[in-house]
């Protein structure tokens, strides 16, 4: 009976295997680190076709510069942050003034004029009067505190 | 009568040769309303002429004060005075107690026509608008020699 025998492996069929073993190990270190492999660095897919030279460069065209942007005290000059962009801190808007209104507050130390000694009452019809409930004239002021 | 009055106060109420009576004229609607309630419901514990006296000092004050604000700061203006019941004078206040009678009177005067104010009645004399001090002493010693 005859011996089976091991395939021969071919110098080029290990040098694939060892290739193949390197990029499973490639990403599992890669999965580890929760960076998606590039098809590139594994090896043992089939290699992606890479971007166009002109895609990358549309890309570049697309998106600007980035200035740096330096908040600076206005004391400061932009030249003391070399590569910067001085972005001038916006004037205060000016609010529209609110109409003022007269204040209420009330001083705590109002003192009336002084009406003291003069007598104070209320007339037979009951409006208030001040002086001599007997003076010979009376006055009466229609008014109002307007 | 805001400047004239304390100087007709000194001349003719303090020297006992006139008696001054104060009337209401409600011409500028609730503002006229209310600052009289408040004047008529210290008048209830007998300090009308101390209030009146705060609420001439007080005049453009109380004027440009918006009306919602208006029973508040009269409120302060009585709360200054120290023989003044606070709790009387705010349920006064806010149960219009005086209100009735002030309006009564109101429309009694205008039967009268008395529309406007201020208006000074002196003896027989009826004197309308704004009068100097000289004016209204000499319809007092007119008054009193009848």
């Amino acid at each position: 009976m005859p011996h089976a025998t091991a395939p021969r492996l071919t110098r080029r069929a290990l040098v694939r295997l060892g290739g193949g073993l390197t990029g499973l190990a490639g990403l599992g270190f890669l999965a580890a680190c929760g960076t998606t492999p590039t098809p590139q660095s594994v090896g043992v897919a089939p290699a992606a076709t890479p971007l166009p030279p002109t895609a990358t460069t549309a890309i570049q065209a697309t998106a600007p510069p980035s200035p740096t942007i330096v908040m600076v005290p206005t004391a400061q000059t932009a030249s003391a942050v070399p590569g910067a962009t001085t972005m001038a801190a916006p004037p205060s808007p000016t609010l529209p003034t609110a109409p003022t209104i007269a204040s209420p507050s009330v001083t705590a130390t109002m003192t009336p004029p002084p009406f003291n000694g003069i007598p104070q009452g209320r007339t037979a019809d009951g409006f208030p009067f001040l002086g001599n409930p007997d003076a010979a004239v009376t006055l009466i002021d229609y008014s109002d505190f307007l | 009568m805001l400047t004239v009055e304390p100087q007709v106060i000194e001349r003719y109420v303090r020297t006992g040769k006139a008696k001054l009576v104060f009337r209401d004229v409600l011409n500028h609607g609730e503002r006229s309303e209310r600052t009289s309630e408040a004047a008529a419901s210290a008048g209830r514990q007998g300090q009308f002429w101390a209030l009146h006296a705060i609420l001439f000092a007080e005049q453009p004050t109380v004027e440009q004060t918006p009306i919602a604000q208006l029973v508040p700061l009269l409120r302060r203006y009585a709360a200054t005075l120290p023989d003044l019941d606070q709790e009387s004078f705010a349920r006064s206040m806010d149960e219009r107690a005086t209100f009735a009678a002030i309006k009564a009177a109101d429309a009694e005067q205008r039967k009268r026509g008395i529309t406007s104010q201020p208006i000074f009645e002196i003896g027989t004399r009826r004197l309308l608008g704004l009068q100097s001090v000289e004016v209204i002493g000499r319809a007092i010693d007119e008054a009193a020699k009848q």
